[in-house]
């Protein structure tokens, strides 16, 4: 009798455990860049609580890598910024930045696994903006060192880096991101496994001095771009007294400006 | 190799084709030669059956590591799979349960593209009505849930 109940359950969407569930979120996300796709991913949000648990852990693990400028990516700062600790606050706070006070829905910052340093920039350098709107760029280079700092207190840990330097659209500058450097923000890089990276002007070692921070580094993209041949010079002999040289699985140069180069 | 599903109906398969699933794959080589049959208390007949279908169809397709997510599409089924999933949602579901409790990727990847694809470009009132899911959201919850993630919605 009990096995002709077993048999008899009709099974329906609820028996799929959490992890298939996110494997499906994840299949409207890959190798989808147009709306249709991203609209179905956030009509999955508002399914019902169990969905939306699911699909927010695939929507915020790159959150920044989407950014377009458009107006509602003020609430992705906004939802990290909630995230600061008290001493942040107020110091922020003290440079005139209104902080928002309402309970997010979910603790946002724990889902990220990949972070686009250019996107974070954008994210928080828009002009436009509820939250960030007559601050300075030095208040808003603050956030951005607050934010970097929150995320190395978290526990999830950061699988994937890309920062595109010197070149084209939310281009950072090293001074933008030295911050990754610093001992309080180790811990955010550390666990690393991938970094892509695009140069369009010379990082001073500044590339040298990140990888070797990120122990567990198995895949390293390197895009040069513009008259940075001494950059191409500099990070190939640098990685030749690295240890971890050794542990690299994929290891790619692109040189994107031959014309440059030969000049 | 000899299998038993829920029921205890059992059924008789190529080693290869048990292969298919790696949980099988990983028994075959811990137990080594034997009459014995696998019972498989999670799968039912039908489904077992179907599983076998699949895995026969896709006896010497190359393996599939776990690291190959980031190559998946949802739009490319080709013709054969497709009509292997032309079934009703109870089955779908059940097949993606035993595909995952069995390890067999290449049909947990498969019947899950069959669900995004059954997802995608649907409202949620649409998407509930289609998989039969209540809304437990209260308006302030569902406004709230709308409003942070916004910015998706914009991409």
């Amino acid at each position: 009798m009990d096995d002709f109940i077993i048999i008899n359950v009709k099974i329906d969407m609820t028996f799929l455990p959490n992890e298939i569930l996110q494997k499906i979120f994840n299949l409207l996300t890959i190798k989808c860049h147009n709306v249709h796709c991203a609209k179905s991913l956030f009509n999955c949000l508002l399914v019902n609580r169990h969905w939306c648990v699911n699909a927010v852990v695939i929507l915020w693990k790159d959150p920044f890598s989407s950014y377009n400028g458009k107006k509602f990516f003020n609430m992705m700062v906004t939802s990290f910024l909630i995230c600061l600790d008290v001493e942040e606050c107020k110091d922020l706070e003290k440079h005139g930045v209104i902080l928002p006070n309402y309970e997010p829905m979910f603790d946002y910052p724990k889902y990220l696994s990949h972070l686009n340093i250019n996107g974070l920039k954008g994210a928080i350098f828009d002009k436009d903006k509820i939250v960030m709107k007559n601050e300075s760029d030095r208040v808003r280079s603050l956030v951005m060192k607050y934010i970097l700092i929150m995320l190395s207190r978290r526990e999830n840990k950061l699988e994937s880096l890309t920062i595109r330097i010197g070149y084209g659209y939310l281009s950072v500058s090293i001074n933008d991101i030295r911050i990754l450097l610093n001992p309080n923000v180790r811990s955010l890089i550390e666990p690393v496994k991938k970094i892509n990276l695009l140069l369009g002007s010379p990082t001073g070692g500044f590339i040298i001095k990140l990888a070797s921070i990120c122990q567990n580094l198995d895949s390293l993209n390197i895009s040069f771009r513009n008259s940075v041949i001494q950059n191409f010079i500099e990070i190939s002999i640098g990685f030749n007294h690295l240890k971890f040289w050794l542990n690299l699985k994929v290891l790619k140069f692109y040189i994107l400006s031959i014309v440059k180069i030969l000049e | 190799v000899k299998l038993t599903s829920s029921e205890g109906t059992e059924f008789i398969i190529d080693r290869k084709v048990a292969e298919k699933s790696v949980l099988l794959k990983n028994m075959l080589e811990d137990v080594g030669e034997s009459d014995m049959a696998i019972p498989l208390p999670n799968v039912t007949g039908p489904i077992l059956n179907k599983v076998i279908d699949y895995c026969t169809h896709h006896r010497d397709d190359p393996f599939v590591s776990q690291e190959d997510d980031s190559k998946k599409v949802s739009d490319d089924i080709d013709d054969w799979d497709a009509e292997f999933c032309k079934v009703d949602q109870g089955t779908l579901f059940e097949l993606i349960l035993s595909a995952n409790y069995l390890d067999i990727k290449p049909l947990l990847d498969l019947t899950c593209k069959t669900v995004a694809n059954m997802i995608k470009g649907k409202t949620p009132d649409e998407i509930r009505k289609t998989f039969n899911i209540t809304n437990d959201f209260t308006p302030e919850e569902e406004e709230h849930v709308r409003k942070e993630n916004e910015w998706c919605e914009e991409r």
